[in-house]
Order: C-alpha cells, then sequence, then structure tokens
C-alpha cells in the first residue's frame, strides 16, 4: 500500500466514522405527560404531569381546577415510591375559579414515584415514572468503537505523513477493523428494540390473559350517612389470585379509578375519581344527596390487564322530604320514540353555545344504568374518539375543541327503563345533565 | 495486508470479543441483591444471596422511619408476582442482632418480575414494606 492510498483511505475511514456515529436509541415514552383526573377536596382535578427528560430535573405539574371548586391550600409533593418526598410546594386553589395552578417540583431519580396532593383530611397519591433515555452498552459500545476508529486513523494519517510506513499501516489496520466493530454494532443495535429506558418497570409476563381481577370491598364511613352530610366512599381492592392488596392500577380514561355512585331511584349522580391514599385502597369524598339505596360501580385497570368494573351499595338513611327536589330526568333527545334493546342508537345532543373542552381525554360522556342498578355502561362522544384512534393526542382540557353538537351511538342490551347521564365540560365548568329512556324488546 | 497488519487486526478484534464476553458475563453474574423500601412507619433493606429460584437467604434491616428506637417486632418476608398471581408463604425472620432478621428458604417458584412484602409486626401496628426484584435463573 502505498502512502498516498493508506493516507487516503485512513482519510475516508475517519469522515465516515465521524459521520456514522449513532444517534442515541430512541426511548419509549420517556417524555409522555401523564394525566390523571382526581376528586379532591370537593373539586375535579385534571393532574398533568409533564415529565423530565433528564435527573436531576424539572417536574411540571398543571393542576387543573373544574367548577365548581371548592376554596383549599393543597400541599404538593414528589417522592421515589422507596423514600421521603425530595421537593415540595402548597398551591391554593381559589373558591369557584376555573383556571390552571402551575408548579414546578424537582426529581432527583429515575423509576416509580408518587406525586402527593395533601389537605386537611385528604391525601392522593398518584403513581408515575421518571424515565430517562439511555443508549444500552451497544450503543457505548459502538459509540466507543467510533471513537477509538477516528483516535487509530488520526495517528496513522500522522504515522503516513511524517514517513512511518510500517506504524501507519498497523495503526491503520487497527482502525479499520475498530471501523469494522463499529459499524457492524451500529446496525445491530439498530435492529434490535430499543434499550428500556432508565427507572423502567420491571416488565411483567400477565400476557394475552392479563393479571388476575381485582375484588373490592366497598363501604362508607360512616357505614349509613345521613342525607346532607358528609361522608367517605372507601373502596378496597384485592388481587383474586393472592389476595393481596392491588396496588398496580394504571392509568385508565385519564384516571386510576372511576366511579359512579347513583341513588337507586337515580336521583342522586356522582362521577368521580378516588384517591389511592394506601396500597390497594381508594378513597373519595362525597355529601348524600338523596336518602335511600345506592349503588357504587367502579371502572379501574390493573398492569398488563384490561379494565374492569367492581360494584357495591350503600345506604342513605333520612327523610327525602328534608332535601331539594331533584331535577327530573327529561327524554333522551335524538333518538326514535322507539329504542330497541340490542340494535344501536345515535344519540345526538345539542349542548347550545360555545365549544366545548375535553374532559378524561373526551368532548362528553353518555352514562347509562339500567332501572335496577345492576347494569353500568358508558359512551364516549363519537368526534373525540375517532379522533383518539387517529394518533392525534388529545387537547389540554383548557382547550375549547369540540361541540356544541356531541354525538354517541350505544346499544341498550335489554328492554326497561335506562338513567342516562350526559356530561360535558364548558368553561372548566363540568355540566350533568339526567335524561332517561324505555327501551323496548326487538319485535318477535 | 502485511503480517504486521494482519496480526494488530486479529490481535483488536480478539480483544473486542474478549470485552463483549467479559461485559455479557459481569451482566449475568448471580450476585448478591440490596433493595430498599418504606412502609408507613418503617424502612427495610434486603440483601439476597440471589434473585432466583430455590432456596433464597435473606438478610433483613429494618428501622424506624422517624429515627426513633425500634418496638420489639417481628419480621417476616413474603412474595408475589403479580403479573401471573404467584404468591409464596411467609418466611419468619429469625432474629439475628437489633433490628436484624434473616430468612431462609423458597421464595421465587419461576423467573419474572417479583416483589417482596416485608411485614413488620409490632404490639400496635402491621406494616407492610414492599419492594421489586427481577428473578433471573440467567444462564446458569
Ligand atoms: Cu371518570
Amino acid at each position: 500500500m502505498s502512502i498516498r492510498s493508506l493516507t487516503a483511505a485512513a482519510l475516508a475511514l475517519l469522515v465516515s466514522s465521524v459521520a456514522a456515529v449513532p444517534a442515541a436509541a430512541h426511548a419509549p415514552d420517556a417524555a409522555a405527560d401523564t394525566v390523571l383526573a382526581q376528586t379532591f377536596a370537593g373539586t375535579e382535578l385534571t393532574v398533568a404531569l409533564r415529565h423530565p427528560e433528564r435527573v436531576p430535573g424539572p417536574l411540571r405539574v398543571d393542576l387543573i381546577a373544574h367548577l365548581p371548586a371548592a376554596a383549599v391550600t393543597i400541599a404538593v409533593s414528589v417522592r421515589p415510591v422507596t423514600s421521603d418526598p425530595v421537593d415540595a410546594v402548597t398551591v391554593s386553589v381559589e373558591r369557584d375559579t376555573a383556571r390552571t395552578y402551575p408548579v414546578e417540583l424537582t426529581v432527583r431519580g429515575t423509576g416509580a414515584h408518587w406525586l402527593e396532593l395533601r389537605a386537611p383530611g385528604e391525601v392522593s397519591q398518584l403513581p408515575f415514572r421518571v424515565l430517562v433515555p439511555r443508549a444500552g452498552t451497544a450503543g457505548w459500545l459502538a459509540t466507543g468503537a467510533f471513537a477509538a476508529t477516528g483516535l487509530l486513523l488520526a495517528c496513522a494519517l500522522a504515522g503516513a505523513v511524517t514517513g512511518r510506513r510500517a506504524l501507519a499501516g498497523l495503526l491503520g489496520g487497527a482502525g479499520a477493523t475498530a471501523f469494522v466493530v463499529a459499524a457492524t454494532v451500529a446496525l445491530l443495535t439498530a435492529t434490535l428494540p430499543p434499550a428500556a429506558p432508565e427507572g423502567a418497570a420491571l416488565t411483567g409476563t400477565a400476557g394475552p390473559q392479563g393479571r388476575p381481577y381485582a375484588q373490592a370491598r366497598i363501604r362508607t364511613e360512616p357505614a349509613t350517612p345521613a342525607v346532607g352530610d358528609e361522608f367517605t366512599l372507601r373502596v378496597e381492592l384485592t388481587d383474586g389470585s393472592t389476595g393481596r392488596p392491588v396496588d398496580d392500577l394504571v392509568p385508565h380514561h385519564a384516571a386510576l379509578a372511576h366511579a359512579v355512585v347513583t341513588s337507586l331511584d337515580g336521583t342522586a349522580f356522582h362521577h368521580v375519581h378516588p384517591r389511592r391514599v394506601a396500597p390497594g385502597r381508594l378513597e373519595v369524598r362525597l355529601r348524600a344527596a338523596r336518602p335511600g339505596p345506592h349503588v357504587v360501580t367502579v371502572e379501574v385497570e390493573r398492569a398488563e390487564s384490561g379494565g374492569q368494573l367492581v360494584s357495591g351499595r350503600f345506604e342513605v338513611t333520612g327523610d327525602a322530604r328534608t332535601v331539594a327536589a331533584p331535577p327530573l330526568p327529561q327524554p333522551l333527545p335524538g333518538v326514535p320514540r322507539d329504542v330497541v334493546a340490542g340494535a344501536p342508537v345515535r344519540v345526538e345532543i345539542d349542548t347550545g353555545p360555545g365549544r366545548i373542552q375535553p374532559w378524561l381525554g373526551m368532548a362528553g360522556h353518555l352514562i347509562v344504568r339500567d332501572d335496577a342498578g345492576a347494569f353500568l355502561g358508558h359512551a364516549h362522544e363519537l368526534a373525540s374518539m375517532n379522533a383518539d384512534a387517529a394518533g392525534f393526542a388529545p387537547p389540554d382540557d383548557t382547550v375549547a375543541a369540540y361541540g356544541p353538537t356531541l354525538r354517541f351511538a350505544f346499544t341498550f342490551p335489554a328492554p326497561g327503563r335506562y338513567l342516562v347521564w350526559l356530561q360535558y365540560v364548558r368553561d372548566l365548568r363540568l355540566v350533568t345533565v339526567p335524561y332517561a329512556v324505555n327501551v323496548r324488546a326487538e319485535p318477535a | 495486508m502485511r503480517p504486521r497488519t494482519l496480526t494488530a487486526t486479529v490481535a483488536v478484534l480478539v480483544l473486542t470479543l474478549l470485552g463483549l464476553a467479559a461485559l455479557e458475563t459481569a451482566r449475568s453474574a448471580p450476585e448478591p441483591l440490596r433493595l430498599h423500601g418504606i412502609g408507613e412507619r418503617y424502612a427495610a433493606t434486603v440483601r439476597l444471596d440471589r434473585a432466583r429460584t430455590g432456596t433464597v437467604e435473606a438478610d433483613i434491616a429494618v428501622e424506624r422511619r422517624d429515627g426513633a428506637a425500634a418496638d420489639a417486632v417481628t419480621v417476616t418476608v413474603a412474595a408475589a408476582m403479580p403479573a401471573m398471581g404467584h404468591v409464596t408463604a411467609e418466611l419468619p425472620g429469625r432474629q439475628v442482632g437489633p433490628d436484624r432478621f434473616h430468612a431462609r428458604g423458597e421464595l421465587f417458584a419461576m423467573p419474572g418480575a417479583w416483589q417482596l412484602d416485608i411485614r413488620v409486626r409490632t404490639a400496635a401496628v402491621v406494616d407492610v414494606i414492599t419492594v421489586d426484584v427481577r428473578v433471573d435463573n440467567g444462564g446458569g
């Protein structure tokens, strides 16, 4: 090999090695937001966590207060699951003021964390993971080998220029080998799945069947609340296979848990988002609006599993004559006079002037319960669902992006009378409209 | 290619392969595992001789999170695999020092993502400290 050709080869390799330094592997979802609804201190809050991309780094948290909102001072803190809080701030939520309260906290490490909200008598623990992308062993190896290529070839070049041909040849050969190693590793890495980001969960092996079902013990404190009083609804979830507390809930329709609490007669309705207060224990504070039997349905999703429903009942004591009369449910608009069981029906509701903001990632919800309180279903607004399916991230809760006409499709499973509640958000105020519909059997 | 160039090339290749092998060995070698977690009142540090199926030795140190002197406690350890719905029976911790316990027995039925439940019992409370542990039987 002549000096000139050696020099040319070394230069070519040097240039290509610089150009080919592999980009760090893309870590999945390392920077994705966690958005969770919480019923906290009497207010429907949306808690949006904007994850840090490095540690130590800033965790931005937006608390979006929906109306009606109670005045409350919330202590917001963050801690790894294995230690005490590492940062804390306080937020004063103003009474009946629809707005976003932004806070910034510092996280120091990766992995599983709790965002904790505290107010007098209430605590909420929201799970999230701090993930930081990492290149992995292969990435470091490729980077190292590319660096070695550069160094060796630069030395070879120097050797060639100063007339040390043997040394130049030796270094050139070594450099070429380093380049082959680097290129091979880089190419192989590109075809491998990216390294799990630092702080990722130990992935389980639940497989397609998912984790065991959860069972619930649903109680109130006090056991029989009196009408007009505040009480705590407590949901204790245990694993159907092990009997351990279920503490692996993941965001499902933008909350850890959705609870629908209705009086059996359908005159009281609460759709709330219980707080995680201890392993397997969820709580929410409610005010008993109507006396009589109440039905509770809670929707949750365990990690590596699908959604599931658990249910329970409780009794509110008191005299119906002492509380204000509830609004009478209206006929469900936009549906035919005859709704037939088993066939999907289209529901179209005009919500009046003004655009609508998303809540729980959707423009609107239709919550459906049968007369007996045994069946509970919900439908999502079609336009926002289409956007969701097309891969558009739902807009922030403050963006008035939808409506004013909301469209749903739903199949009533059996004949009978159904109670239907429409829920949507306008000007950050949660609006609930009760309807009723009679469903008849399909003609034989 | 000259003989010396060839020698250098082979040397670099061999060294690279040796390095890769060393990395891989270091990654998969069974080594003692130190796990830390907190419960409502207690913090626990568990040292496992290995996170594998079969008999495992666990050294458990507990302390009050508020820094107060520990109450008279009993400590047990049990394992669960949430993904599969597996749970293993509690192993009693034998007290080997102030706030230090030793347990020996089978904890993990199969490789995968497990959790250890360290149960600290005092006259007043039962505190459960749960820590994640990856059980990997590696090549052996
Ligand atoms: Cu909900």
